[in-house]
Parts: structure tokens; C-alpha cells; sequence
């Protein structure tokens, strides 16, 4: 497989992390943790760097988008205020890039971001062979404007290095929330972008070329038939004014069965076609933000399993989920290397490598499951009080 | 006429497609049956008295996990419920997983495997761990599938692959054979024996 992937990260002062050291990510990913913890903000930080490279996007919209500099940065950096970003992404022969990107406001009277380092390196068996881009350069100090923009968003800079732009131009994040997908398609106000919350679905189905869509949609009968036994023919088709909709038949008492679009769909079926339809899109780092909302708990207790069929199906892209359900993490399959911990820490929050943390090793190697040692861990200590809460 | 089963208390996944196989073999209804899975060994044992507790109020009950590596099933029960099992509380213990129930159907699970026969244990009641016995079978003799299905992924520690669940549990649906089992696996054996008496209890 030569699918490429994110495989270490490191921040410093990103939203409520202040340091995160060279974490391993392997081609699974669940973090778990309690709520407010921080799990879709490491999430962000992967949707960033594809905010990067977009088109209408780069370093200035990235940041703005987020709410600015003060959003971005954690609070609780102190002398060293830079926000700071390092990822290797390579394939399974260890080829690939390290970026790293150290940005912070350009001064209190401009409070765009400028660019205080970039870095790229080649990488091969995971090492970092030559240096492709080193900044601030020579051309940067004759002319600081250009600190205001990221190599990694210019076409004509990134030359050597447009694969790595290309692969973080396809991290795709999906927090599918049906209310939106069922209203009409009306173009939204949206982040830049991909749309976070699923609302481009429908048009990514549409723009995908008829054959592909329709052997992706006879796949995701096949699993419907299986959860939601009642819906049948699920098919892609446009309405009178040429907007896209998903359609099936709905088998009923009469017989012939009802047509109906995803407007009528339950939020379930529509999570569900919606996870089904990007893990079979060949592309980059997919993002799930909790992935079992409106899903039964015994179709919950089988993602983990199915992401690796799908993985091992062609070129099956990465997976880093985010996660509260018990159910997701009880199945054996799951590695210790595949889990990580979100904690409170005395300045914001910390991340926990199960690949770090001797006793979360040990008692898995052991035979019990991520639920069972991991889940245990992210109670809150003082959740008892809300048993005590006036509502 | 059948007896029926009403509550199946089971240690994990693969448990409760044992149960599923192996209950309606033994004249056992479970078509009315709740099936409760612990999805983990400290909570089927933090649950047992419970359970116990159903079949003193009437139920029917059966409950399957590992006696993992516990030196004596009697010992451990018997801890865990000193007052000793009800009438209608059936309770038993693969020795020392369950895994070792289904290497005992050796020809199939060899095919399974794709595996010669004869690298598959005599007696699977008297390994240490069955469940690393079947990843070492698939990872040095089985096909690439089977291996990304059942082998841990280089560098990671975990006991089994990232497909195993699913892929045993097919094994167990499609492909186990209880009674032929038995004939190796002392301990099923004798899960067997008891599910028949409680099937004319």
C-alpha cells in the first residue's frame, strides 16, 4: 500500500494544547477523552494544514477563520508565544515530507499572522534526508511581506515539495450533522473549504463520475440492508431544479413501498451513508469527529473492526477518530498504539500515546479492552457533583 | 420440547457467537433469550452474582467466559458467588479461553487457517494462552488475508489483529463444530454435559 499518511505530531501552543511531543500515529487513531477536552481541536490542527493549501485559503484565512491569533494560540503560552506545527506524512516505506511551521502575529498594532519559521524536510525510512525549504530565506528578509503567506500555499514555491500540499489538500474531516444535510442546499456561510459539517456530500457524490458512484452506493446498500433491512434502492438523483439528493425505496405494509429522499431519512441511516461514502473515497487523512452519534451501540461495537476492512480494501486511507463510546472501543483488534488519551493538565490539556503509557500497555497487552482501561481513565474526578446538579 | 434459555450472560462478541452456536444444539431455546455481553472480563465477574440472582428469582440463565489464567475454576467461582450456583444458573469456563474451544475443532479451523492439520495443538486445554497459540498459527502459517485479519500490526502491542473479532466469529458461524470440539477440549466437554443436564432440569 502506498497510501500516505500522517505518522508523528508536534505542537506547541496550539488552542489548548501547549506541548505536544512527537506523538506516533499509526493508520487508526481514536482519541478519546472527556468533554471539552480538546478532541476536535487536535482534529484542527490536521484541517489547518489543509486550510493551508486550499484554493482562497493559506495562512491569513486559516487563522481568521478560526477567530484569530487569540483563538488559535493556547492560553496559556507565555514568553514564547509562537504557535508551532510539525507533522512527518509519509507511505508505508517511510517516504515522504516533515513540515514544520512556526507562525505568530505579525505585531500588537497587526494582528495577521506572519510565518516566524518554515521548514521541509525529505524523509526517507521516516528519517529526514535533505532540507527542501528553510525559511525566513534571503528573499523573506529583503521583502518580510511575504511572511504573511506559507510556501506550502504558493503553487510556484512549493515546486519540490507539491506532493506534500497535494496529500494535505485531500484530509478530509466529516462531523456529519443531518439537520444540516437535510436542509435544502442553499450554499451556507462555511468555513473555508470542505464543508466541516457533511452539507457537501450530496455534491461530492454528485461530482463523482458515475461509475465509481454507483458501485460506492451499491456498497452502501449492501451495509443498509443489513442495519435499516426496510430501505431499498439506494440511488443519487436530481430534482426538477437540478439540485442532488440521495433516494430508496422504503418497503412498508403496502407493499410497493414509498420513495423517499434523505430529508426523510433518520439521522442514523444518514451518518451512516455519509461514514460508508468517505471511507470508500480514495483520498488522504480522513477525520471523524464521533463517530457513533445516532448509530445502535452493536453497530458502534463493530467501526473499529470495519475501518480496517475498509483500509485493507485498495489504497484504504487513515483514520483519526475522535470518541466517547464504550461500545467503539471495545473491540480486542484495538492496539494500544492506536489510542490516545485527551487529559486535563495544569495548563490546559494533555495528550497520552497508549504507545507511551506503561500501564496503559500493560494492562492491554494483559488482554483487557481499550474500554475497559482507557474509558475508566477519562472519567471526570468529579462527575459525582452532577449527580447532585440542579438541572 | 425444547428448554428455554432466558438470559445469556457472556464474557465478550466471541462468547455470545459460541452461544448462539452451541445452546441450540443442546436442545436449548434461545430464541426469547437476552443476550447480555460484558464486552470485557472484570465486568462478566462484577455482574455474576446478579445474574445468579435472575435464576434464584426464576429465570433460566447461562453465562460463558475464560477462566484466562486463573489456577482453578471452582476457586474462582466460588469467589466470586460463595453461596454457590443456583439450580437454573448454568456458569462455565472455557480453560483458558475460549479460543481453545474453537482450535479443538482442529480440521476445521485448520482450513480456516489455511494451515496443515497437524500444526494445530492435541490439547488445547492445556495451553498457556490459546489466543496467542491461534495469531502465532495465522501468523506463521496463514495466508496474507487471515494475517492482516488476525496478526497484530508490526510494532504494536496488542494480543490480535485489527480484523480478528470478525473473522473468528465467522469461523464460529460458519464453520465450528461443537461436539467434534469436545472431543479435544476437556473443559467444553464438560460445558456441554452441563447445558444438556440444565436442557432436562
Amino acid at each position: 500500500m502506498d497510501t500516505m499518511r500522517f505518522t508523528r505530531l508536534s505542537l506547541k501552543n496550539w488552542r489548548n494544547f501547549k506541548a505536544v511531543e512527537d506523538l506516533p500515529l499509526c493508520r487508526r487513531a481514536f482519541i478519546v477523552g472527556p468533554n471539552a477536552i480538546g478532541k476536535s481541536n487536535l482534529l484542527d490542527v490536521f484541517r489547518f494544514l489543509r486550510d493551508l493549501t486550499l484554493e482562497g485559503g493559506g495562512l491569513s484565512k486559516a487563522v481568521e477563520s478560526r477567530g484569530g491569533m487569540a483563538a488559535v494560540r493556547s492560553l496559556h503560552a507565555r514568553q514564547k508565544t509562537d504557535v508551532m506545527i510539525r507533522v512527518d506524512a509519509t507511505n508505508d516505506a517511510g517516504m515522504g515530507w516533515r513540515y514544520v511551521l512556526s507562525f505568530n502575529r505579525q505585531d500588537n498594532k497587526h494582528p495577521r499572522p506572519q510565518v516566524i519559521e518554515e521548514k521541509v524536510w525529505a524523509l526517507n525510512g521516516g528519517e529526514p534526508t535533505n532540507c527542501l525549504l528553510d525559511r525566513p530565506d534571503k528573499h523573506d528578509k529583503q521583502d518580510p511581506e511575504r511572511l504573511s503567506q506559507t510556501a506550502l500555499q504558493q503553487t510556484t514555491a512549493n515546486q519540490e515539495f507539491r506532493g506534500l500540499a497535494e496529500f494535505l489538500r485531500t484530509v478530509t474531516y466529516i462531523h456529519l450533522v443531518p439537520q444540516l444535510l437535510r436542509e435544502e442546499q442553499a450554499p451556507l456561510p462555511t468555513r473555508l473549504g470542505t464543508d466541516p459539517f457533511g452539507r457537501d456530500l450530496l455534491d461530492r457524490i454528485r461530482s463523482t463520475p458515475p461509475r465509481f458512484q454507483k458501485a460506492r452506493l451499491s456498497r452502501i446498500q449492501k451495509v443498509l440492508k443489513i442495519v435499516a433491512p426496510q430501505l431499498e434502492e439506494l440511488a443519487f438523483e436530481l430534482d426538477d431544479v437540478g439540485r442532488p439528493h440521495l433516494a430508496a425505496k422504503f418497503k412498508h405494509w403496502r407493499g410497493q413501498g414509498a420513495r423517499q429522499r434523505e430529508t426523510q431519512f433518520s439521522d442514523g441511516t444518514l451518518r451512516l451513508i455519509g461514514l460508508l461514502w468517505t471511507m470508500q473515497e480514495k483520498a488522504g487523512p480522513l477525520l471523524l469527529e464521533e463517530p457513533e452519534l445516532s448509530l445502535h451501540s452493536g453497530i458502534v461495537s463493530k467501526l473499529a473492526p470495519f475501518i480496517h476492512r475498509a483500509q485493507m480494501a485498495a489504497d484504504g486511507r487513515q483514520v483519526i477518530l475522535s470518541t466517547h463510546a464504550e461500545d467503539l472501543l471495545s473491540d480486542p483488534g484495538i492496539s494500544p498504539e492506536e489510542v490516545f488519551l485527551l487529559q486535563p493538565a495544569i495548563e490546559g490539556s494533555e495528550i497520552i500515546a497508549g504507545a507511551h503509557h506503561n500501564q496503559i500497555q500493560k494492562l492491554m497487552s494483559s488482554g483487557l479492552l481499550a474500554s475497559e482501561v482507557v474509558v475508566p481513565m477519562t472519567t471526570m474526578s468529579q462527575l459525582d457533583l452532577f449527580d447532585r446538579a440542579q438541572p | 420440547m425444547k428448554k428455554s434459555v432466558d438470559f445469556v450472560w457472556l464474557e465478550g462478541e466471541l462468547e455470545a457467537a459460541v452461544a448462539r452456536k452451541l445452546l441450540p444444539e443442546l436442545s436449548l431455546d434461545i430464541s426469547n433469550a437476552a443476550f447480555g455481553v460484558a464486552k470485557g472480563n472484570s465486568r462478566f465477574w462484577q455482574e455474576i452474582s446478579r445474574r445468579n440472582a435472575s435464576a434464584k428469582a426464576g429465570l433460566t440463565v447461562v453465562a460463558l467466559g475464560d477462566l484466562e489464567q486463573e489456577p482453578c475454576a471452582g476457586q474462582l467461582i466460588a469467589r466470586h458467588l460463595p453461596r454457590g450456583c443456583d439450580n437454573k444458573f448454568v456458569l462455565r469456563l472455557a480453560v483458558r479461553m475460549l479460543e481453545s474451544w474453537l482450535l479443538a475443532d482442529s480440521e476445521k479451523m485448520a482450513a480456516f487457517l489455511h494451515i496443515p492439520l497437524s500444526k494445530l495443538p492435541i490439547d488445547p486445554d492445556n495451553l498457556k494462552h490459546p489466543k496467542h497459540e491461534l495469531v502465532r498459527l495465522a501468523q506463521q502459517h496463514g495466508t496474507k488475508a487471515i494475517r492482516q485479519d488476525l496478526v497484530p500490526e508490526q510494532g504494536h502491542s496488542g494480543i490480535v489483529g485489527k480484523g480478528y473479532r470478525p473473522r473468528i466469529e465467522e469461523f464460529i458461524q460458519s464453520h465450528w463444530r461443537p461436539r467434534v470440539a469436545a472431543k479435544r477440549s476437556p473443559s467444553l466437554r464438560r460445558a456441554i454435559l452441563a447445558l444438556e443436564a440444565l436442557s432436562k432440569r
